[in-house]
């Protein structure tokens, strides 16, 4: 009996744990791979995916814009070694957090088109719904490449194209062989995306901001413009002239105006919007822009300064001046008030960039227009990153590489700046029409001096302040060398000798 | 219901409350417990799933000294164990009151290697226990291989804890009292407002720049007056109570013992604190001769509020070094100051350091529940069945407000409120059949077991933003009038099953084996490779028990040796082999809205199998003099292999998450003395004498295939240097950066420094700029690909302690010194202290800058003055950032007094004592930070981490 008594309480523990399946765990919360990719539910996920580095700090909020101010557009006006380096060629700056992840903002949307491209066959859902999402993947993926192959790759090295098809396994992409490989490989992506992308008129509103035909063929101008391609650059360029149902706003200033994100110049833009968490979504471009602690007022960040070099291209008359650059002693609205511009920056060079500023006119608090935080300082207007004006200025500048006339074009975009038309217009006319129309924008100046084969000569001069100070000593720009960026060093780092550095950097 | 059971406790319980709370001013008592305890080889220690005789034991098991003990007052069990044990090295995180220090046996067990498994009254805990470290009557810890009874998580060693349980005898009560003051032992001294003037404008006068006018002291001679030291502002003298009370009795049948504890440690840093109450219940009943049951029962509330530290942005010290000493705390209006509207641009975007600890708005209450109910039946003698359940419930809730920040510096005027919930549910059942037999002089000890755990938890989290009114009132989630992020919420869980067994045997307490294996499922690892097996052997000679040995000095000698493997999980989580791909939001829309996405961030690994440690090991006990001097001498080798580590991956792979793989080998090989001499001079004086030392060699001998390096680039200072890399042939984590030789004299040797083809190798050098050094072999231009060299490594060489513990009549003594020897720190707090204008803007700096290189200060080591670094001696990483970290630290000094019996029975209490103790008291140290102890996870890098607190405490224990 005592035994029995001993063995029935022991064995009442034993009952508790009998196992088998009691490792057969299923994680829950998220899809996995394995149970994702069925339904159309599954594809819109991961397209919206896609867009989702475009909130990213140093994506379109600084990240290439360092590189672009490097540029005789601007200067940094904050005391920051990092930046100064990137500003004077200085190769101290790579591996700072500034560029660092910049290769891998772009490949995680890369990524994420390919996982489209590897999936689509899975996918349950009617063909036309497959084609609007593959035309997005292909168009994000394009403009990815473009990017990185404008700014990284040169006739040495290209930019690692990474094969959809191929099971990623955690190894690095080696690099491509050169540029052309890559504007080669982007073009066919872009070419794939205007096929299947919707026009804009055939986008609903709440489908506004993502990827359309126009901004295919646009994307696709400016690369082959990029890639001295002169005749597809026309072409795709009169496509969107001709067939993007674009044109230019009446009035210059109201082409960076909330109302407008979707006017009739828009291409394609950063989305930005005041209406989500931790202040708003977006590209904080604006508040870079904006003097340093915008008079006490707000948490302007003071960093991308225009020069005097910039201010004095203007024409009198030319509208896009006042509206570009706002200078010292200049009347302007700021949160409601009427206040007299004088800068706060550390490095004051008597300008301030205007273009972005409209929604810090009205009344800050409660956050309709401006983020409250002023660790995210964006507004609720998109940041073009490519927009119609820009369009006809890559017809322009390739109808005169080619040695044809660009008066019509280069004339439309004086007109609308309150400009008399020229006529035989040159490429220094098509220079100073692309610098006064894009300045301080995605368009990238830095990038059409190297282009050009300026960069040299105009970084060898001094750039100015307003009262005509030196604002930032001349720099060596090594054609050889600095045509390219440099490779993030934790992409060298972390590629196990795959990937290697840009030559000179 | 427990207290139904002992109601004479309950009632003392009451009374000691309130004797305890009001004991402070009165007078001195004590208690004989803290006297010294005779070691003997003899003693019983505690190993896996049982007791042993320690002379019986073939392992490498050593027992922690815990002298002195409850006269200190700890955050837990980790800093109970810093020192006092060969073999397990203790590193603070830092003196923040609310960090929890890393504890390693014998190594880091390579990349990812397990942290020590806690056994706490025989049941495995999940994580470092919160125990109220009064609670605990003995440690031992389990080194070797012999751990491998706990093989699934035992490969970085078992630390096997018991709490007090009640004795036979009469019941009785304890109040103890601790009231102490702490501060930080060192602390930071930046410049005064001239100083801050003065040493700025010299650095822009010096790279031929205009100085800007706030540092002009004749444009800006408000600039010059010091009216703040921030510093001063942000430290405080800081309070630390703690309160004991122990009832503790039994009868023939069963036993208690009950504890309820009382914490309260405010940081040196203003508004930082660690709070805890801690309830237990310990009882064993012998219901029949053959039956018997108990329980653990154990409640924890914790509650605390820190700052970030780490940070080399927006660190709350760095911020005090940063920050303008012309300006005020608060402006004339009684508001927290903010810089000069006018000459914010001069300065930089920082926050005023006051403004930003007062606000830290963090309430994070912790409730931890542990039942453990056991049951143990004798079926045969010497067969016994013993069933072990215990259930761990923790609730954690998380509600962090962040403030506006409306001062001219960096304004942020957007609030939020974020609020979490977790609840975590452990449950662990074992059940072992344990069979002791011996036939004449042969033993045998033969256990076998089952067990089962699994642990889930699951959570939520919501924030709302744009609050109107920042009152505390209003800090509720409703309040916040802006809503566009979704709230979230989570289930995740694990589990691991094991069979297990061990074989003991002795002959005459001569010669000693031991075989144990255990095969052990987890679902953490691929499917395909869910269960292993795990062994080890150990054996032992007491060669004092031989005939032959005869030796009037050595009365004890024992040869100790083990082998085994044992598996190790590292850091897994439920997802490493399948990841869960991770929601993202777009915005898109004229009208923009959320769109919701997934995507995949992390890499699968189908393959993903257990990691291994091969750990082999010798030891020798041994006792002198009548066992007066015992010690203890082990040698061990750790082999790390198939070490599960999830490294980052490359941009092109497109996902910024990890994989998790299992490659590589990395080896620890270390020595380890302990040793103790205790003596009884006369009935009046006794005294202990002990010490320590464990040395560690670490070499990472491979890592995943085709791979010889591994940058840790998360490891950083400001984005800007990351020194730490993990190298093939090297120790784990060292420093790596350029060799300097001092600084350039003039111009000349600056000339005269030429690569082969005869250009300049630092051509923005001027005399006092860093001369780097080539590496050997590089004879072009400097790189960092050749030039990089080894610096050091943050993990001590060897660490070390010793202690003194006296009696004399009803004095008693103890000190403690604990230290550390060869352990690198990466000194970033260099980039930001001594860099004019170098880490991006106009800080002030510490006042060592002070002693900068000049043509008139040629003797310094620190750089000439130059704004903006134009000659990169702050940009690279070099050995000028790297300091030895070694230090020896008084961790511990008690001075007690027992007040004699006779006296204190006339007043009706049956023991009285009353102590001092100090902690930190000093410290001997090279390191030119803060503080030497910044501890392992940021790998060394110091960026002006929180100091350790030297404190000050009276206690009075009064036992009736």
């Amino acid at each position: 009996m005592k035994t029995f008594n001993k063995i029935l309480i022991a064995s009442s523990f034993l009952v508790a744990v009998s196992c088998s399946r009691e490792l057969d765990i299923v994680q829950q919360g998220s899809p996995s791979q394995a149970t994702f990719w069925k339904d159309e539910a599954d594809l819109v996920a991961a397209a919206n995916a896609m867009y989702e580095p475009f909130d990213q700090e140093e994506f379109y909020g600084r990240g290439f814009f360092w590189f672009i101010n490097a540029s005789d557009d601007m200067v940094t006006a904050r005391v920051n070694g990092q930046a100064d380096n990137i500003k004077n060629f200085n190769k101290a700056y790579v591996g700072g957090g500034y560029t660092e992840s910049q290769w891998q903002f772009r490949y995680a949307t890369i990524k994420r088109a390919n996982d489209i491209f590897k999936n689509i066959d899975k996918i349950n859902a009617p063909q036309a719904v497959k084609d609007k999402y593959l035309g997005e993947a292909y168009f994000l993926s394009g403009l990815m490449y473009f990017q990185l192959t404008s700014n990284y790759a040169n006739e040495k090295a290209g930019v690692p194209i990474v094969d959809p098809m191929k099971e990623i396994d955690g190894t690095a992409t080696p690099r491509a062989k050169n540029a052309d490989e890559n504007y080669d490989f982007l073009i066919e992506q872009l070419k794939k995306a205007a096929e299947l992308l919707p026009t804009l008129a055939q986008q609903t509103g709440a489908e506004k901001g993502r990827a359309h035909k126009a901004a295919a063929w646009a994307i696709l101008s400016k690369a082959y413009l990029y890639k001295k391609d002169w005749k597809n650059a026309i072409y795709w360029a009169d496509k969107v002239i001709n067939e993007g149902n674009r044109k230019l706003m009446p009035n210059f200033e109201d082409v960076f105006k909330a109302p407008n994100n979707y006017g009739s110049e828009y291409i394609f833009s950063a989305v930005s919007t005041t209406n989500a968490a931790g202040g708003g979504w977006g590209s904080i471009l604006p508040g870079v822009m904006l003097d340093y602690t915008a008079w006490g007022i707000y948490n302007g960040w003071g960093y991308y300064a225009p020069t005097k070099e910039l201010y004095d291209e203007f024409e009198d008359g030319d509208k896009r001046r006042e509206a570009t650059i706002l200078k010292t002693g200049d009347k302007f609205m700021f949160d409601g008030k009427e206040m007299i511009y004088k800068s706060n920056n550390a490095l004051k060079t008597g300008y301030m960039f205007n273009k972005y500023m409209d929604a810090f006119k009205y009344p800050l608090a409660g956050g309709a227009h401006v983020s409250t935080n002023g660790n995210k300082p964006l507004t609720d207007a998109n940041v073009p990153i490519i927009r119609y004006a820009e369009v006809i200025l890559i017809k322009a500048e390739a109808e005169l590489m080619l040695g044809q006339n660009a008066d019509a074009e280069i004339n439309m975009i004086r007109t609308r700046a309150g400009l008399t038309p020229k006529s035989g217009c040159t490429m220094a006319d098509l220079k100073h029409e692309r610098r006064c129309e894009l300045a301080g924008e995605w368009a990238d100046r830095h990038r059409d001096l190297v282009r050009w084969g300026d960069a040299q000569a105009t970084y060898a001069k001094p750039l100015h302040n307003m009262d005509g100070s030196v604002a930032w000593p001349a720099r060596n720009f090594n054609p050889a060398i600095h045509n390219v960026w440099a490779v993030p060093l934790r992409e060298i780092n972390s590629s196990n000798g795959l990937i290697t550095q840009n030559e000179g950097w | 219901m427990a207290l139904k059971n002992f109601p004479v406790s309950a009632v003392y319980f009451n009374k000691a409350l309130i004797l305890g709370l009001a004991s402070f001013s009165t007078f001195v008592f004590s208690q004989k417990t803290d006297s010294i305890k005779e070691k003997s080889i003899e003693e019983v220690v505690v190993v896996g799933y049982g007791k042993q005789k320690k002379s019986k034991v073939s392992g490498a098991v050593s027992e922690v000294e815990l002298d002195k003990l409850t006269s200190r007052s700890l955050s837990g069990v980790g800093a109970a164990l810093q020192g006092k044990s060969p073999g397990v090295v203790v590193v603070n995180e830092g003196g923040d009151p609310t960090s929890a220090p890393r504890v390693n046996i014998r190594g880091l067990g390579g990349i990812n290697g397990e942290a020590p498994l806690y056994v706490v009254d025989g049941s495995i805990y999940n994580g470092t226990p919160s125990i109220n470290p009064n609670d605990i009557e003995s440690i031992s810890v389990l080194k070797d291989a012999t751990a491998a009874i706990y093989g699934a998580r035992a490969s970085g060693g078992v630390i096997l804890i018991t709490t007090k349980r009640g004795k036979k005898g009469v019941v009785r009560l304890t109040v103890d009292s601790k009231f102490g003051v702490q501060n930080a032992w060192k602390t930071l001294k930046p410049l005064d407002a001239a100083q801050f003037q003065e040493v700025i404008s010299q650095a822009y006068t010096n790279v031929g720049k205009p100085v800007p006018a706030s540092f002009d002291v004749n444009k800006y001679p408000e600039g010059a007056i010091t009216r703040t030291n921030w510093m001063d502002e942000i430290f405080r003298t800081a309070s630390i109570q703690e309160y004991n009370v122990d009832v503790t009795g039994g009868g023939e049948k069963s036993n208690f013992f009950m504890n309820l504890n009382h914490r309260n440690n405010m940081g040196t840093l203003i508004n930082t604190k660690a709070l805890r109450y801690n309830f237990r219940i310990n009882s064993d009943h012998q219901v029949k001769d053959w039956l018997k049951v108990g329980e653990n029962m154990f409640y924890s509330f914790t509650n605390g509020n820190t700052v970030d530290t780490q940070s080399g942005y927006t660190g709350a010290i760095l911020a005090a070094l940063y920050y303008p000493p012309n300006i005020p705390v608060y402006d004339a209006k009684g508001n927290f100051s903010g810089l000069p509207l006018d000459r914010a641009g001069d300065y930089a975007d920082i926050i005023n350091p006051v403004a930003y600890l007062s606000r830290v708005n963090v309430d994070v209450p912790s409730h931890t529940l542990i039942l453990n109910p056991y049951l143990e039946v004798k079926f045969l003698p010497g067969l016994t069945f013993k069933s072990n359940l215990s259930g761990h419930l923790t609730f954690n809730d998380s509600k962090v407000f962040n403030a506006r920040t409306p001062e001219v510096g960096k304004v942020d005027m957007n609030n939020r409120l974020t609020y979490g919930s977790t609840r975590g549910f452990t449950i662990l059942t074992e059940q072992t059949l344990n069979y002791v037999k011996a036939f004449g002089l042969h033993n045998f000890d033969v256990l076998g077991g089952y067990s089962y755990q699994k642990n889930t938890s699951q959570g939520f989290s919501a924030f709302t933003e744009n609050f109107t009114n920042e009152n505390e009132i209003y800090l509720y989630l409703n309040n916040g009038l802006k809503f566009t992020n979704k709230p979230s919420s989570f289930k995740s869980a694990s589990a691991i099953t094991s069979l297990f067994g061990r074989f003991n045997y002795h002959y005459a307490g001569k010669y000693m084996i031991s075989v144990l294996g255990r095969h052990d499922g987890s679902s953490l690892v691929a499917e395909k490779n869910r269960y292993a097996d795990y062994y080890s052997v150990s054996g032992a000679w007491v060669v004092s028990k031989e005939n032959f040995f005869q030796n009037s000095i050595m009365n004890y000698l024992k040869l100790r040796g083990s082998y085994g493997i044992l598996g190790n999980l590292g850091n897994l989580r439920p997802s490493s082999v399948d990841p869960l791909m991770i929601q993202v939001t777009a915005y898109l829309g004229d009208n923009p809205a959320a769109n919701f996405g997934y995507m995949q961030n992390d890499l699968p690994n189908y393959d993903l199998k257990w990691a291994d440690s091969k750990q082999t090991g010798a030891g020798v006990d041994f006792g002198f003099l009548r066992n007066r001097l015992t010690g203890q001498f082990d040698w061990f080798k750790k082999e790390t292999t198939n070490m599960i580590f999830s490294h980052g991956l490359p941009g092109t792979t497109g996902m910024t998450g990890v994989v998790y793989e299992n490659a590589g080998l990395v080896e620890d090989r270390g020595i380890e003395l302990g040793l103790n001499w205790t003596d009884k001079l006369n009935e009046d004086f006794g005294y202990s004498v002990y010490a320590n030392i464990s040395t560690l060699k670490n070499q990472v001998k491979a890592l995943l295939p085709g791979q010889n390096e591994m940058a840790m680039n998360g490891y950083n200072v400001r984005g800007t240097l990351a020194p730490v890399w993990i190298k093939v042939g090297d120790p784990m984590y060292s420093f790596y950066g350029y060799k300097t030789d001092g600084l350039f004299q003039t111009q000349e040797e600056i000339n005269n420094y030429k690569d082969a083809n005869g250009n300049l190798i630092l051509p923005n050098a001027k005399p006092g700029d860093i001369k780097f050094l080539r590496a050997p072999g590089n004879d072009g231009k400097l790189d960092p690909t050749k030039d990089y060299v080894n610096l050091g490594n943050p993990y001590p060489d060897f660490t070390y302690s010793f202690g003194l513990n006296l009696n004399y009549r009803n004095f008693d003594f103890n000190a403690f010194f604990q230290g550390t020897k060869g352990n690198k720190i990466f000194n970033g707090l260099k980039f930001m202290s001594l860099n004019p204008g170098g880490a991006a803007k106009n800080l002030n700096m510490d006042s060592t800058i002070l002693d900068a290189w000049s043509p008139t200060n040629t003797g310094s080591s620190i750089p000439r003055l130059a704004y903006g670094d134009p000659a990169g001696n702050y940009s690279k990483v070099s050995d000028f950032y790297v300091e030895d970290g070694s230090y020896l630290r008084l961790k511990n000094l008690t001075v007690g007094y027992t007040i004699p019996e006779d006296t204190t029975q006339k007043i009706g209490i049956n023991t009285a004592r009353a102590y001092i103790t100090a902690s930190n008291l000093f410290t001997v140290t090279k390191y030119t930070g803060m503080d030497p102890e910044v501890g392992m996870n940021n790998l060394g890098i110091d960026v002006g981490r929180y100091p350790q607190p030297r404190a000050f405490i009276f206690g009075l224990t009064i036992g009736l």
